[in-house]
């Protein structure tokens, strides 16, 4: 299925290449992304990656230049939902937004923007510390049920992994993790190495980069497993942790990269910039991203965008209210 | 009342509001699920240690006595000048984010205001303010904007 | 680890990367020099330029501006009492009356070879124990953390000058300020009055801008016709001779120490390396009146710790991908541009890029120590220029500073209202050293003691049966009886005093 996506997104990406400087006046000065975290972070990499492709292939006559609001992510995104709509200022975020949304964190959501493309995606990994005498999902989900509340499973309350967590437990009628505040995948990594959790989900690149050496063999004194994966297909690098969908779960929970324009937006600069990011999808400079951070090369725009949107939305929306009361 | 203590006095009443705002805003955040706790005795404790401690400073303010000394003419408070600067800082800011003008002749201008009144628009220091408030106007944008990407306000 | 080490150092000794440890150091003291400015600010700035950069020399320029930054704090905190980090608090406390003594050369002297030997210790340590220090760090649960940062909290009695209620309030006056936002406990907002844009509530940077910069600004604004008196004309006293190194070596060499230490631990973080090493040298020094009155011991505990936390907050970094401080959590994000992600296995995959931030971590230092040594005449007549014109330009600075750090104008309303707070605070005796703490630690110590509880299912018991936290809670109650304890002894010594007094005057 994505690799279909891509090879269409890649066919576009040919056949159009020139259709984009076809496109009327617009760009006419740089365009603003506003990225809401600070430098550094994945939504970071992801728009600079594309920043920089789209300069190098001078797929687009002005350069991206990429703003980091910090702070609580929304406050960014109110920044651009607010924004003049003259088609240079988007945002780049993820599935945050929704679960935000849910948990009545502010009162916006994904619906108060206008969706111009989603740009690759990244899957998580369930993980627990080597000694545990666990081996698979199964195994962890029945000990979620059997001594319920007792495994310890470490999150950054209300962000993506807490949701994972979640997820999990809902696979198995009774199983329940006790969930508790770590932080994200650095510190989750740290707490199952000095054995204070037993289990939390970490990114594919996160997993790779702590238990595999550069060759691809197994880090001799790596103390955490992967038990299974939330994408569609097998890692290339992990070989032997099989899919939650072969397992026979009904669960898949990656993390799109969407990008999104204020509501009343020329359509000439949507189609441009999701024009502009679709051929940069082809590029070399994306093609290494995505394999160095482990992200499926998705691609979508229009109306199968807001399609999945609304879709992840029905999705997500009951497991972030589970995630923000219990 | 010594000036310090005015000011203890006045400081303290604020302490005090600000931490009774506190425990308004937190009289609705519900116990915690994940642990015994939750959100609120946290803020709620800091703010009651905060409020008495607050109490006892106001109160012994209030009743304590003694004057300063009499002070030199020449160190008097400029309180004219504060009040100038914080005026037109706030008014330069609340100008920024409204983009009324660019960053770099906004700062310019507010730069070139504040140092004339502080140096009571004496000519010859009316020359140097305007050379330094332009240089770090357009010094400032150019750095930040053309080397660093900041989206600097009024750009 | 020789031929590493040394490769990196031949690689930094050739033009480019020579010039970019050169940049990078001189840019962050200048930046770190200037009040409303920061290093963090300036190294999250420079991130997006390192992508077109060889990873190598995107490292060395960074940690040139990490090392560059914290030093450059000390002139303005020294000069003009206004810290240019918030690493550099402490060092306001005895820098600044110094310089008003008209020492200014001198307070400076102390502090710029304070931080090289903080800087060259807390690097030997990182050369050798990266590895095992950083596991053993990793079993520090929330326990140990609640009661280390619990520790680290009793400091706020101990740095209060003057009123011991009024330091107290200003301490969880700290506390209090930091805890709106979204609690990272429960993911859900609170004290945000249902306004969106508190939910990322009060950062570091505007308040302590606003508290310590924009608060001084102010106050020297009111004294504005006050002149400055100019005693020191020559460098003499400025370099310290055989004898000052006799006596601060070993405060020297204990504050190092407590600085890397300090570092090592995740989120901990400068500021309070600083404040610990000036609390432990007060304890122990046999002229403890005169901290807080122009102290050479202080300057030295404070600024030799300062720089003794960058080596250390770089050992959890390169042993195990673990940031120790805020900026390097800003490397770890110029690493990760370059597909290079900091773990377990950072020597084996990019041995180069760890040998390179060891090496340059030695060389930025010494290019600090020789670029504020040959500057440090000219920078001390910043306290001559007339404030009319530095005053304003100061403040222009915070408000860019504080607006860069996250693109909001949030933060600088922020920075412009904890200005006035700070100089109410000021004027009415409220010390500020212990907000920082307080501010700097209640996040963690709450989110670590909830954390504990959500292991335990709601019970402190392992506060007490486990070995580490329990020495840590003991000393933390050791710590707090201390100033009680010094209280009580210049009291009894002063009553003294008086008895002898009236009896030689009845004699």
């Amino acid at each position: 299925m994505i690799k279909q996506f891509a090879v269409a997104g890649l066919a576009a990406a040919l056949s159009m290449g020139m259709a984009s400087s076809a496109l009327a006046e617009w760009p006419e000065k740089p365009i603003k992304v506003i990225v809401p975290f600070k430098a550094g972070g994945t939504s970071d990499q992801v728009t600079r990656a594309f920043q920089v492709a789209i300069q190098e292939s001078e797929i687009l006559p002005q350069p991206l230049t990429v703003v980091n609001v910090g702070g609580h992510f929304s406050i960014g995104a109110r920044q651009v939902m607010e924004a003049n709509p003259d088609g240079y200022t988007f945002l780049t975020l993820h599935i945050a937004l929704m679960g935000g949304e849910a948990a009545g964190l502010f009162p916006f959501g994904y619906r108060d923007f206008t969706p111009v493309a989603t740009t690759g995606e990244f899957c998580v990994l369930p993980v627990v510390r080597k000694d545990s005498g666990i081996d698979s999902v199964e195994q962890l989900l029945e000990k979620a049920k059997d001594e319920p509340d007792t495994l310890i499973f470490g999150a950054n309350l209300g962000a993506i992994n807490h949701m994972g967590g979640i997820q999990l437990e809902n696979l198995v009628d009774g199983a329940k993790f006790r969930f508790v505040q770590i932080g994200g995948g650095t510190a989750n990594f740290t707490a199952l190495m000095g054995g204070q959790t037993d289990a939390s989900v970490l990114s594919a690149a996160e997993v790779a980069n702590f238990t595999l050496n550069p060759d691809g063999t197994e880090l001799s004194d790596a103390q955490i497993k992967p038990l299974a994966y939330t994408g569609p297909e097998r890692l290339e690098s992990l070989p032997d942790v099989p899919t939650l969908q072969e397992l026979g779960y009904d669960m898949n929970y990656c993390i799109q990269s969407w990008w999104f324009a204020p509501k009343g937006t020329p359509q000439e600069a949507i189609d441009g910039l999701a024009q502009a990011l679709e051929d940069a999808s082809g590029t070399d400079r994306v093609a290494k991203f995505y394999k160095d951070k482990m992200f499926g090369s998705v691609f979508l725009k229009g109306d199968e965008m807001a399609a999945s949107l609304d879709e992840t939305w029905d999705r997500i929306e009951p497991v972030a209210k589970q995630a923000a009361q219990k | 009342m010594t000036k310090t203590a005015r000011w203890a006095l006045g400081v303290s009443v604020f302490f005090v509001l600000v931490c009774l705002a506190v425990l308004w805003e937190t009289r609705d955040i519900p116990p915690g699920t994940f642990e015994p706790l939750g959100s609120a005795p946290v803020p709620q404790g800091t703010a009651l240690l905060v409020l008495a401690l607050s109490v006892v400073i106001g109160l012994s303010a209030w009743r304590s006595r003694g004057e300063d000394p009499p002070i030199d003419p020449s160190e008097r408070p400029h309180v004219v000048d504060a009040a100038a600067t914080a005026i037109l800082t706030v008014a330069y800011v609340a100008a920024l984010q409204a983009r009324l003008l660019d960053f770099a002749p906004m700062t310019t201008l507010y730069l070139f205001a504040t140092i004339g009144f502080l140096t009571r628009f004496r000519l010859r220091a009316l020359i140097v303010a305007a050379i330094v408030s332009a240089a770090m106007g357009w010094g400032a944008a150019f750095i930040f904007t053309r080397f660093f990407v900041v989206d600097l306000p009024g750009l | 680890m020789i031929e590493g080490l040394f490769g990196a150092l031949a690689h930094l000794m050739t033009p480019l990367p020579f010039l970019y440890v050169l940049i990078g150091t001189v840019s962050g003291i200048i930046v770190g020099a200037i009040p409303g400015l920061s290093g963090a600010m300036l190294i999250a700035l420079t991130l997006p330029l390192t992508f077109y950069m060889q990873p190598v020399n995107a490292v060395i320029l960074l940690i040139g501006m990490y090392v560059g930054s914290i030093t450059g704090g000390l002139i303005t905190a020294t000069l003009l009492r206004m810290p240019g980090t918030p690493s550099n608090v402490v060092t306001t406390f005895d820098g600044h009356p110094m310089a008003m003594a008209g020492k200014p050369g001198r307070a400076l002297g102390l502090g710029i070879a304070a931080s090289f030997i903080g800087g060259l210790v807390s690097w030997v340590v990182l050369l050798f124990l990266a590895k095992p220090l950083s596991i053993w760090a990793t079993r520090f649960g929330p326990f140990e953390y609640f009661t280390l940062i619990l520790m680290a909290m009793v400091l706020i009695a101990s740095v209060t000058q003057g009123s011991m209620v009024k330091g107290l309030v200003s301490g969880f006056l700290g506390m209090l300020v930091s805890m709106p936002g979204v609690d990272p406990s429960s993911g859900q907002p609170r004290l945000t009055w249902d306004w969106y844009v508190l939910n990322g509530g009060l950062k570091l940077l505007p308040v302590l801008i606003g508290i310590f910069a924009v608060s001084q600004v102010i106050g020297d604004i009111v004294t504005i016709g006050k002149r400055m008196e100019r005693i020191e004309t020559r460098v003499s006293g400025m370099l310290m001779s055989f004898k000052d190194w006799r006596d601060q070596a070993f405060n020297m060499l204990r504050s190092s120490l407590i600085g890397t230490w300090v570092g090592i631990l995740p989120g901990i973080g400068a500021s309070i390396g600083s404040i610990m090493a000036y609390t432990a040298a007060r304890n122990m020094s046999r002229k403890p009146e005169e901290y807080g009155k122009g102290s050479e011991e202080g300057i030295v505990a404070s600024e030799a710790a300062n720089n003794a936390t960058i080596g250390g907050a770089l050992i959890p970094l390169i042993a195990m991908g673990i940031p120790g401080s805020v900026i390097d959590a800003i490397l770890i994000g110029a690493l990760m541009i370059h597909s290079i992600t900091p773990g377990p296995t950072l020597f084996i995959t990019n041995g180069d890029v760890v040998w390179a931030m060891i090496a340059t971590a030695l060389v930025a230092n010494v290019v600090m120590f020789l670029a504020m040594m040959g500057s440090v005449r000219l920078v001390a007549r910043i306290m001559y220029v007339p404030r009319t014109f530095l005053l304003p330009v100061i403040l222009v600075f915070c408000i860019i500073g504080t607006f860069a750090l996250d693109n909001t104008m949030f933060d600088v309303w922020v920075m412009l209202i904890f200005g006035v707070v700070g100089y109410a605070m000021e004027r009415a005796g409220f010390p500020l050293g212990p907000f920082v703490i307080g501010f700097v630690l209640a996040p963690l110590m709450e989110e670590k003691l909830r954390s504990g509880l959500m292991m335990t299912a709601g019970s402190i018991e392992p506060i007490f049966t486990r070995p580490l936290s329990l020495t840590f809670l003991i000393i933390a109650i050791l710590l707090l009886l201390t100033p009680f304890f010094r209280v009580w002894r210049e009291g009894r010594a002063r009553r003294r005093a008086a008895t002898a007094a009236a009896a030689a005057d009845e004699a």
